[in-house]
């Protein structure tokens, strides 16, 4: 945790000196002295603060209490893996990026097959379910709310 | 009168009826599957509630919630996962009771008092809310200034354990409320010549993301597989309430009216409601020594109080647009949608609307008894449903629902990418509550910080002068010099203890 707080909070720090750097060329509102860039340059500023005093406490917990305290945030680690939530996020930007020219039709049930198996749904079930909630939710959003749902290469039917 | 009645003819028409209906399905079973919140189900609503009026809408958002923070209590009891994070706090408690043979008296509980709970929640939201409004309605942008950097610091203070964490994400928030054209001087901040961002950073989509995706990412992460506590068939789940009425009546009260006070401050909602309660009830008990070992009281406590937080939470959010939870920071976002903006001139153009909102809130009440009664029944059924399945079809809603509310792809790459943060977020310790909060009131606190400062020509005392705004600004300053003082009073005293 210690290591993540000074990691973070460097980060942080540098994420408001980015804002402060470019939130002094945005206007005033005629007639104040401040204006558009107020707010920003406040947020930046205490960005730069906290971030440093996430940095200074971190070195500080380090030093101090390394070894009274055994790391208290490790031990769930083990039964965790990171696999499955990034493929569910490749499986969001497949839709991204196919969804306009291929249509929702074509590419949701792909998203969906891809998450099923990220998560170790076996391959029947998996791709039964891909087809019927792909069907479900187009009736649901295209159909009853008209929503928009991209038709891409496959030409409406009805 | 005639708003009330005009109200009962808004809310008693069959769409609304079987909105309520439905929702309640829904919050009933979202409720009752670990992983899935109650948050997340009002996330995943407003797609849907986008397409609807004002009033089903906002009954849709009301009833779901409800019976997600009562049905949150059912895995606790079975299998020893809190439904919602609003029952995380007496999940041990409950599961034990079961252990120990006592499933009715786990589930029973935790439906009635949290019906109890929740009329309290109403009742305080129905006779305090039109009280505060008529105040408001003489408030001017410095109290507004002051109510929204109140509502920071509560977060900050109350929601989290670390207030330094709690302030970065605060300001993480306000940096996302910054991006657009929506400002001041009506300057393009951080858009970066793209055309969506413009417009800002949408909210539903950043709030699907940080409230679904990120539990759809934790469920990803994770291996776990729990063993149902029993599963024998359960008896009368109302056998034995009205003794615990009556033996806990205090329990009941302090749980409500602390539930209620908690989901009011902004930025703290039904779940810190809970652990509070929890605490406070084995502090003040009889037999604190078997809390811990599956006993009723404290689940009476904080059972009672996460339903009543509900109730609580929508006071300053309708009164002052002031998001008293999550759950109402997006409830805002959809009055805003639906022109219904939060307010006190709500209560004087139209005041049906508020009238129907509290029919709702106690229907939904009354509602909770029998539909909570049958999913208790089929509990086990539903918990047989496996998340392997569910995960997969909710993130498909999430990207439909992003995508439908401007009929954008942008929503749905605002939610994967504010899916990531609140993950991330979570697992380092930083709360979400408050970036939320400043990305909802981000605007706000700009716009009445400049018209406020153009009407005293520039003189920061002017935001102290006013009495309500001098009081709002002295406690709000008080809040954060505390820890500082304290720290400097505890600095002073000679280390004995050292």
């Amino acid at each position: 945790m210690q290591r993540h707080d000074r990691i973070i909070g460097l980060l942080l720090a540098l994420l408001g000196a980015a804002v402060f750097v470019s939130a002094r060329s945005f206007p005033n509102v005629p007639g104040q002295k401040l204006g558009a860039a107020t707010l920003p340059l406040v947020v930046a500023t205490g960005l730069m603060v906290c971030g440093l005093a996430l940095v200074a406490r971190g070195w500080r917990e380090a030093r101090g209490v390394r070894s009274a305290n055994p790391p208290r945030d490790e031990p769930a680690r083990s039964e965790e893996h990171f696999g499955a939530p990034l493929v569910i996020l490749a499986s969001i930007a497949v839709y991204v990026a196919l969804s306009e020219q291929l249509g929702y039709l074509l590419v949701a049930p792909v998203s969906l097959l891809v998450g099923f198996r990220a998560l170790r749904v076996r391959w029947g079930p998996a791709i039964g379910w891909s087809v019927a909630v792909t069907a479900f939710v187009h009736l649901a959003f295209y159909k009853l709310l008209k929503v928009p749902l991209p038709w891409g290469i496959v030409h409406p039917f009805y | 009168m005639e708003p009330i009645v005009a109200a009962f003819g808004l809310v008693m028409q069959p769409y609304v009826l079987l909105v309520i209906l439905l929702s309640a399905l829904y919050g009933l079973f979202v409720g009752a599957i670990p992983g899935l919140t109650a948050t997340m189900a009002t996330a995943l609503l407003v797609p849907i509630t986008f397409f609807m009026p004002p009033i089903p809408a906002v009954a849709a958002i009301v009833t779901a919630t409800a019976m997600a923070i009562f049905a949150g209590d059912i895995p606790s009891a079975l299998l020893r996962m809190p439904g919602t994070p609003a029952s995380a706090a007496y999940t041990d408690e409950a599961y034990l009771l079961t252990k120990k043979g006592q499933a009715e008296i786990a589930l029973g509980s935790g439906l009635v008092f949290s019906v109890l709970g929740g009329i309290f929640g109403v009742a305080v939201l129905v006779l305090a809310a039109p009280a505060l409004a008529e105040v408001a309605l003489k408030f001017s942008s410095y109290e507004y200034f002051w109510l929204v950097m109140l509502g920071f610091t509560c977060a900050i203070f109350i929601a989290g354990d670390d207030p330094l964490k709690g302030v970065v994400a605060l300001l993480l928030g306000l940096l996302i409320s910054v991006v657009g054209l929506e400002n001041p001087a009506a300057h393009p901040r951080y858009t970066f010549g793209n055309a969506d961002l413009t417009g800002g950073i949408p909210l539903i989509p950043l709030m699907i993301g940080m409230f679904a995706i990120s539990e759809v990412l934790r469920y990803a992460s994770q291996v776990h597989r729990p063993l149902m506590a029993t599963e024998r068939p359960f008896g009368n789940v109302f056998a034995g309430m009205w003794g615990l009425i009556r033996k806990y009546p205090v329990q009941l009260f302090r749980g409500s009216a602390l539930g209620t006070a908690v989901g009011a401050l902004p930025g703290a909602g039904a779940d810190i409601a809970a652990w509070m309660s929890y605490a406070t009830s084995k502090k003040f008990s009889k037999e604190p020594e078997k809390f811990g070992t599956g006993h009723v009281e404290g689940i009476i406590e904080s059972g009672a109080a996460n339903n009543a937080a509900l109730g609580g939470a929508w006071i300053p959010a309708l009164v002052f647009g002031i998001p008293g939870d999550s759950i109402t920071a997006i409830a805002i976002g959809v009055l805003y949608m639906k022109n219904m903006n939060p307010g006190p001139t709500l209560f004087v153009h139209n005041p049906q609307n508020i009238y129907a909102v509290f029919i709702v809130f106690f229907l939904a009440q009354l509602l909770m008894l029998p539909l909570g009664w049958l999913a208790i029944k089929v509990a086990k059924q539903i918990l047989r449903i496996p998340g392997d399945l569910l995960m997969p079809i909710i993130l498909l809603f999430c990207i439909v629902g992003s995508f439908a509310i401007n009929n954008s792809l942008f929503g749905v790459i605002v939610m994967a990418v504010s899916g990531v943060v609140a993950f991330y977020m979570e697992r380092w310790g930083y709360p979400v509550a408050p970036t939320i909060l400043g990305v909802v009131l981000g605007t706000m606190l700009e716009e009445h910080f400049f018209s406020s400062l153009i009407k005293s020509d520039g003189r920061i005392l002017a935001f102290f002068e006013r009495p309500i705004a001098g009081v709002l600004g002295v406690l709000t300053l008080a809040i954060w010099a505390w820890p500082v003082l304290r720290r400097s009073l505890a600095a002073g005293r000679p280390r004995a203890a050292a």
